[in-house]
């Protein structure tokens, strides 16, 4: 998008027609930006609380005040009591400065973003399946893959711009498979719609392949030249029959039957999916069941063909590129191999801590231990995001000391000890990564707003201070570093950009013209695993005091805890408090009407909202969009996570409604 | 008033472009990474004359996407004059085409008819428009497909027509006659068969966007409310909310305000909005007249193609098809005709 600036002011934005993917259009968050860049509620210079009051700072008293402050906490507990949080919104250039502090200033791998909340366990179920964990395909190719399966997504509102597309697709003739439990807009274009009981994807997975595997329907030539372990998965799947994942799932056999003709039988297929399929304890068990379902049918590797999570955050996938994780440096290289670890201490000159280090929702579990002293959070507000809010407070509150770099004073920037105010991204340089792994520049359109300064800048300062140099002149300069350290950056460079637009990594050196899908020839790790699964029940079933499954997610017109969206007059005029969706069968049962206040209670809290009535959602089943501070879904929701990625289950707890 | 007219090489264009530029503040369509923008211009080096169309109207210089009304202070409960007040340099925007002039004339009657907006006039007024005619259309363009509509239309200071040899120049208003005066040293004179010529040019393109967007006959019987209930909610399921619609058409015209309190200051905004959203007609109560978006669909295009030139004698649709580019739903306006003539509503008119 551009913006229009007058004087030092945004004052309009134009959608850009030569985009590669929006080819001039814009949902209504991107429409609505200037409402944003109106600058009200951004901080606009450093906080210190004293007395649980902020008083403004400079910079220079705030940073000397956080290394002084951190210093002290390593001398005392090591550097492993240190923490931070880094930022999907933030680009690329600034993630990766973030790891490099966190490993090579302060010694800990103590480094996750939110990425763990939503897409690790496709990062952990791809990287056991295929290699590697990202899109297999562009969103460009949707238009014309010939069958799509849809699972645990809701385009339309969370990824417009690929809602548009499949729309489009199914418009031309594509056969569009949707699985979910709520019938989402996309579910009035389906071939079919199969409503599934939350937390039961793997037995519909494991069905579906084992009916193909029944009919003869598999590729068997790509089973043979590309993948391992058939005979494992064939006898895994056995028990799925049919009749057995009506039993779990709720599905019809028939529909089952015919939605895996459809997406077998098709010359391509894609399949698509989003947070309905990660947010599980079985999350990584749901995603490689997912590619085995796109191995035994050979519906990867081509175009318009392949396993597609789709990213949510601008940057998340960035963030995920540029190491900002416990076990990965830059590109996915494993911190814990000896020679990725001495390339990086060559190139930095520190040493790197060689095992593994925290995840977030280990560092917040860590910060209620006592394991996790002091902790920095640039651009999340885990006090909204996180699973039991109840806790992430208790916890957050018994840290010595929270650094939180931010833009608006969010939930979870009132309970900092210093706040540092950032730049957006109208005010800086850099990268991002999209959904499709495409590097795409950002530019200054504005100066920085007040005192903030942009990420990049905070981070070096302070890295300055831990005695790690960071003399970058600009995001340039931090980008040919990354590109010398990362073999899937390596021909990334800001003059490419410039001229070519954007790069979709893999892209090795400066003759690659970057990769637009994945695993043509081979998999990253040679040939593909077929790991079974088993189903397991969600960590939190209905019982006969939480009679419900309640059910989290977005809705169009806002963004994650709302500290954006919520300020922009057009979006919170469309949608301006939380609500619950819920059955007419089920509200009929306790005498609830449409619009009226009701009390949700799980065993970790309570909330009060407005009921929405709607068949959107099946009896036995509610669902609260997470946005809203004031009805906030993750008071409620289970921080049990899944064993692998950690992800919490956002997707499934039992709650009980009470008529006010 | 009578017209002038004059005949200008392209090299001399550029020169009355550069003379131009030391004068007025010049805002003519310029190319930005592969697109084409209305953009201030320094000389005539920034400039483009190989564009169909901007992507975006020139309304958002007379009429920004977001405006800061006022301020006010509520010690004093006074409002306080913004001290960036803008500049009222004369303007001059080079190259409109002939569905953005219809546009201008059409919101200048809307913003300065019985009701003056004064944001929109500081902005407007002294303002040169130079129309430049089409000599091609782009896909999505369907200006002359509605009914009475042609590629002329009144109401610029100067016009510039394509020729072979160079341009066709015309000054319609005193504005524009004190231009050719100043310049007359880079004008030459008119030969009948330059006008020859214009005319079939027009002709030509005239008949092409007709042919390439046959429903003349289909707004017509729109107009005549010959469109089902159920035909308006199946396009409108493709709607995703974006705005996007109204946010791009030159003729579009809603806003909606809001306060910022900081401590003892209020600043008053406005920003564009969009009848498609629910909450754009939703009242107390979550009461909405138009609740549907069928319906708001439905009066969506009832406005943009009746009742504005109903009651503002000019085309609330001058067909520029820039709604058609930005919908994620594949539903601007001639997207809809052709849904509407063909009876059926899932087939896309592509671009």
């Amino acid at each position: 998008m551009f913006l229009n600036v007058e004087g030092d002011h945004v004052i309009g934005v134009t959608p850009q027609r030569s985009h590669y993917v929006t080819k001039g259009t814009l949902c209504a968050k991107g429409w609505t930006i200037p409402e944003l860049l109106r600058g009200h509620g951004r901080l606009a210079s450093p906080l210190i609380k004293k007395e649980d009051k902020f008083r403004k700072i400079s910079w220079e008293t705030a940073l000397d005040e956080i290394v002084s402050r951190f210093k002290k906490l390593i001398i005392k507990y090591g550097p492993e009591s240190i923490g931070i949080f880094s930022s999907a919104k933030a680009t690329n250039e600034e993630n990766y400065l973030m790891m490099k502090f966190a490993r090579g200033a302060i010694g800990t791998n103590n480094i996750d973003h939110c990425a763990r909340l939503c897409h690790s366990s496709t990062v952990t179920g791809l990287v056991k399946a295929f290699g590697s964990g990202a899109m297999t395909n562009s969103q460009n190719e949707i238009e014309d893959a010939k069958a799509i399966l849809l699972t645990g997504s809701n385009p339309t509102e969370q990824h417009p711009m690929v809602g548009a597309k499949i729309r489009r697709a199914v418009e031309k003739g594509t056969k569009l498979i949707v699985v979910d439990p709520r019938r989402i807009p996309l579910s009035r274009f389906a071939y079919l719609y199969l409503g599934q009981k939350p937390g039961t994807d793997v037995a519909w997975i494991n069905g579906m392949i084992k009916i193909i595997v029944d009919e003869g329907w598999v590729n068997e030539d790509f089973i043979k030249s590309r993948t391992e372990n058939y005979e494992g998965l064939v006898s895994a799947v056995k028990k799925y029959t049919p009749s057995e994942v009506k039993k779990i799932t709720g599905i019809p056999e028939r529909l089952l039957y015919q939605a895996a003709e459809a997406y077998a039988k098709s010359e391509t297929g894609m399949i698509v999916y989003g947070m309905g399929i990660t947010q599980h304890i079985t999350g990584t068990d749901n995603v490689t069941g997912l590619a085995n379902l796109a191995m035994v049918t050979g519906h990867i590797g081509k175009q318009f063909t392949g396993v597609n999570p789709l990213r949510g955050h601008n940057n998340v996938q960035g963030a995920c590129d540029m190491g900002a994780l416990p076990n990965f440096l830059t590109g996915y290289q494993k911190v814990n191999i000896k020679e990725v670890r001495e390339k990086f201490e060559k190139a930095w000159g520190v040493k790197i801590p060689d095992t593994p280090g925290m995840t977030i929702t280990e560092m917040i579990d860590g910060a209620g231990s006592g394991k996790i002293k002091g902790l920095i959070i640039m651009g999340e507000n885990p006090l909204l995001s996180d699973p039991h809010i109840n806790h992430v407070k208790e916890s957050l509150k018994k840290l010595e000391f929270l650094v939180v770099i931010e833009l608006f004073m969010t939930e979870t920037a009132e309970i900092a000890d210093v706040v540092l105010p950032s730049a957006s991204f109208a005010e800086k340089d850099g990268t991002f990564t999209n959904t499709d792994r495409a590097v795409q520049r950002i530019r200054q359109a504005v100066p920085e707003f007040g005192e903030s300064l942009p990420d990049w800048k905070i981070i070096s300062e302070l890295s300055k201070r831990f005695g790690l140099k960071m003399d970058y002149r600009c995001p340039e300069e931090v980008m040919d570093e990354i590109a010398s350290l990362t073999p899937i950056y390596g021909g990334i460079n800001y003059k490419r950009l410039e001229k070519e637009k954007y790069l979709q990594w893999p892209c090795a050196d400066k003759n690659s013209k970057g990769t637009s899908y994945l695993h043509e020839k081979e998999f990253p790790r040679g040939k593909g695993y077929f790991n079974p699964v088993e189903f397991t029940e969600p960590d939190e079933v209905p019982d006969k005091e939480f009679p419900m499954v309640l059910t989290t997610g977005r809705i169009y017109y806002h963004w994650h805890t709302g500290t954006m969206t919520r300020k922009v007059g057009t979006l919170e005029r469309e949608v301006s408090e939380g609500f619950v969706e819920i059955n007419p069968f089920d509200a009929g049962k306790r005498k609830i009407k449409n619009s009226e206040n009701v009390k949700i209670i799980s065993r970790r809290g309570e909330l009060v909202t407005k009921a929405l009535v709607t068949e959107r959602v099946p009896e036995g089943v509610v669902f609260i969009p997470f946005h809203f501070a004031e009805a906030a879904a993750n008071l409620l929701t289970n921080p049990a996570v899944d064993r692998e990625a950690k992800i919490p289950e956002f997707k499934v707890c039992s709650v009980k409604i009470e008529k006010m | 008033m009578k017209l002038q007219i004059k005949k200008i090489s392209r090299e001399n264009l550029f020169k009355l472009i550069d003379s131009l530029c030391s004068e007025f503040e010049v805002i003519a369509p310029v190319k930005t990474g592969g697109d084409i923008f209305f953009n201030h211009i320094k000389n005539s080096s920034d400039i483009t004359l190989d564009y169909i169309n901007a992507v975006e109207s020139p309304k958002r210089f007379f009429f920004p996407q977001i405006e800061l009304m006022f301020k006010m202070d509520l010690n004093e409960l006074k409002t306080l004059v913004d001290k960036e007040e803008r500049k009222t340099r004369k303007k001059l925007i080079f190259g409109i085409r002939t569905c953005d002039l219809k546009a201008i004339n059409g919101v200048d009657r809307f913003f300065s008819g019985e009701r003056t907006d004064s944001y929109y006039q500081k902005l407007r007024q002294n303002t040169v428009v130079v129309n430049f005619l089409c000599n091609e259309c782009a896909p999505e363009c369907f200006c002359t497909a509605i009914p009475g509509e042609t590629l002329y239309c009144d109401g610029y200071d100067l016009r510039l027509s394509g020729l072979e040899d160079g341009y066709l120049i015309e000054a319609e208003t005193e504005a524009g006659k004190e231009i050719l005066k100043k310049n007359r040293l880079l004008f030459s004179e008119t030969e009948k068969r330059d006008f020859k010529l214009r005319e079939e040019n027009v002709k030509i393109l005239e008949e092409k966007i007709k042919r390439n967007n046959p429903f003349a006959k289909t707004i017509e019987n729109l107009r005549k409310g010959k469109v089902s209930s159920k035909a308006w909610e199946n396009i409108a399921l493709s709607c995703q909310d974006c705005g996007g619609c109204c946010y791009v058409c030159p003729v579009c015209t809603c806003y909606n305000t809001i306060e910022d309190f900081e401590n003892e200051l209020i600043k008053r905004y406005r920003y564009w909005d969009s009848c498609l959203f629910s909450g754009f007609s939703r009242m107390v109560h979550a009461y909405n007249p138009i609740p549907t978006p069928g319906e708001r669909l439905k009066y969506r295009f009832m406005h943009r193609l009746k009742y504005f030139e109903e009651r503002y004698s000019s085309a609330g649709c001058t067909g520029c098809g820039r709604c058609d580019v930005v919908c994620l739903g594949d539903i601007g306006t001639g997207a809809v005709l052709m849904k509407i003539k063909n009876k059926e509503p899932k087939c896309s008119r592509s671009l």
